[in-house]
């Protein structure tokens, strides 16, 4: 079931991430394209250049825009999907579908880090069609080729060891920045007056719990730096990056669980759907 | 086995108590009323039934299930507000029940839809309140379920509607499945009821046959109602 | 003929009189198939089940007979027909003459009003 949920999910949320994505990428090729009228075309004209140059600036701050629009309309459609599909009238239809809340809301955790991680290589691509010219894949094609001479079994265990760590990190963040959300949301529609400000209220609550949780935590591994120096110094660079990396990945994990088992208690015990 | 049992359903939010106690059964093939004045618990007791609430305490079976997934498979719900998405179209309603529900049949709902002349092609955005409300009655109606929960399918709408909103569930009335039918405007459903529960400030006050009430106070279940439930 | 209900009586003893009074009036003919339960209570705006039991209840008086497969039907037997409409008739008019009493009129006095106005009824061609 699942599956039919991501597919409905994708259905619901396609239409409009993928324009954004479309606009995104043709802003690029039109600013690429200004970029090749400007130096290619010349105006007779005083006003004609002014023109051009104008319409170039234009594409380019819309460019510029549209690079961050991609996140942006990612995380508030992620934000308004779970509170329009699951906290609002929809909600009545969501909730008695023969799925579990896991799957209802793993369905939502999935699908907007897809469109996260599809923000991040949208941009990529744009920036790429941006700039690239014969030079670009040139030097892109040096480095290549320099990294793959570098390359021993040490360096390329680590540099995979080193790939996964960075999806991991990546991923985790992606699902993370959803339950910031969704953990709020469900708390505060579970009462039955003032949802939305209640939601924001914890929101804050938790961010700043979070600070305290962690700055204790902090204080409380203070004794324990002299222990962990003594390994620093006998380890390896690499060493120290994929131990710096798991914990990091580790800590954040513990947060993400945390989070998302008060928000499926929250959906499961206290509903309360208008 | 019963289609519904319930033992000691209570529900209550702080010091408000919404349901006390509610026990009751229900047999396979019923078109049940649901009865009360607004505030009564009706709403509350089948939002139970549908998972959507947590009972303080007591227990309920739908087909010897807990509420919860299984037994969503085979209640369809009807809920009081439209809740359909309003981007999407007839058609992309219809692969979305297909999708979830497997006793969904879609040739009966695409029928129903002809008969009122509603395009595969219109979004929900497009319809009035009213169509909209007809599209979701059609969706759950082309289930075929074991329980029906039907929350004031005809509170609001026109007379017209309500008659083809009545005619829909005689016409997909099953001797295996149960219905039940939550209002407060009786006199409009009376004549499609088997059973009525009264239901007030929480409690069930009883549950009867239409013709037996007919039968043994010599007066319709709506007379009845305005005399139980007179200011 | 449209179904209609009153709110004092069980709805499945109005529709067997409502459905009596068809066979009666030759509307459903002896040995006539009738529509299905569902139909019939689609038609009537009824509950099925409260059909079904009138049906039940025209079977036990072989008002109307069930063939497992083909449906339920009239009877054919004219003599039972005639015999229920004797029984409506004679229900008319054990309220008619209710009725009258309660309007003070004596028997006498009755039959003599009926006859003047059954006259009139003929003369005025209706």
């Amino acid at each position: 079931m699942l599956r039919k949920l991501l597919k409905h999910e994708f259905r619901a949320t396609a239409r409009v991430m993928l324009p954004v994505y479309l606009v995104t990428i043709l802003l690029a090729l039109m600013a690429r394209g200004t970029d090749f009228w400007t130096q290619m075309v010349t105006m007779d004209s005083f006003t004609g250049q002014n023109f051009l140059l104008f319409i170039s600036i234009l594409i380019g701050v819309g460019f510029s825009l549209a690079l961050v629009a991609t996140f942006v309309v990612a995380v508030i459609l992620m934000i308004l999907r779970f509170r329009s599909n699951l906290m609002a009238d929809e909600g009545y239809v969501m909730f008695t579908l023969p799925v579990s809340t896991h799957a209802l809301v793993w369905s939502k955790l999935i699908v907007s880090t897809v469109w996260f991680v599809g923000a991040i290589l949208i941009d990529i691509l744009s920036v790429t069609v941006l700039v690239a010219d014969i030079t670009f894949f040139q030097e892109f094609g040096r480095v290549i080729h320099e990294i793959s001479q570098h390359m021993t079994t040490y360096m390329m265990g680590n540099g995979i060891a080193f790939v996964v760590e960075l999806i991991l990190t990546f991923l985790l963040g992606g699902l993370i920045s959803c339950l910031t959300f969704y953990t709020p949301l469900a708390i505060g529609h579970s009462f039955s007056q003032h949802k939305m400000l209640l939601s924001v209220a914890f929101f804050f609550a938790i961010q700043v719990s979070m600070q305290i949780i962690s700055w204790t935590l902090v204080m409380i591994g203070v004794p324990f730096v002299n222990a962990f120096s003594v390994w620093f110094s006998n380890a390896t660079p690499a060493a120290v990056l994929h131990g710096m990396m798991w914990v990091s990945i580790l800590t954040s994990a513990i947060y993400g669980v945390v989070l998302y088992c008060i928000t499926i208690r929250m959906l499961h015990r206290h509903l309360n759907l208008e | 086995m019963n289609i519904l049992e319930c033992k000691g359903l209570t529900k209550r939010y702080g010091a408000i108590t919404a349901l006390d106690k509610v026990s009751f059964t229900l047999e396979p093939g019923r078109i049940v009323g649901l009865l009360g004045p607004n505030g009564s618990g009706k709403t509350t007791l089948i939002k139970i039934t549908n998972g959507l609430l947590v009972p303080t305490e007591g227990q309920l079976w739908i087909n010897g299930q807990a509420p919860g997934k299984e037994s969503h498979a085979m209640v369809s719900y009807l809920p009081e507000r439209t809740s359909l998405p309003l981007w999407m179209t007839v058609k992309q309603l219809q692969d979305f029940y297909e999708d979830f529900y497997a006793d969904f049949q879609r040739q009966r709902s695409s029928e129903m839809l002809d008969r009122l002349e509603i395009s595969p092609k219109q979004r929900m955005r497009q319809m009035s309140k009213g169509t909209r409300e007809k599209v979701q009655l059609i969706l759950a109606m082309s289930r075929q379920a074991k329980l029906y929960l039907l929350d004031e399918p005809i509170g609001g709408v026109d007379p017209a509607a309500r008659d083809y909103i009545l005619d829909t569930i005689i016409r997909n009335y099953n001797p295996e499945a149960s219905v039940i039918i939550s209002t407060h405007l009786i006199a409009d459903v009376e004549k499609v009821l088997d059973e009525v529960i009264f239901i007030d400030r929480g409690q069930i006050l009883f549950q009867s046959t239409v013709d037996a009430i007919r039968e043994e106070k010599g007066m319709s279940v709506d007379a009845l109602f305005r005399e139980v439930y007179k200011c | 003929m449209a179904w209609q209900f009153r709110n004092d009586t069980p709805i499945y003893t109005q529709l067997i009189a409502q459905i009596q009074q068809r066979i009666v009036s030759g509307t459903l003919l002896p040995g006539e198939r009738l529509p299905s339960v569902r139909d019939l209570a689609t038609e009537a705006g009824v509950n099925p089940n409260t059909m079904q039991r009138a049906m039940m209840e025209m079977e036990r008086e072989e008002l109307v007979r069930s063939q497992r497969t083909a449906g339920r039907f009239v009877t054919e037997d004219e003599e039972r027909i005639q015999r229920l409409r004797e029984s409506m008739a004679r229900q008319r008019v054990k309220e008619f003459l209710e009725g009258m009493h309660l309007l003070g009129f004596q028997e006498d006095e009755i039959v003599t009003f009926v006859q003047k106005e059954g006259e009139n009824h003929e003369h005025s061609g209706v």
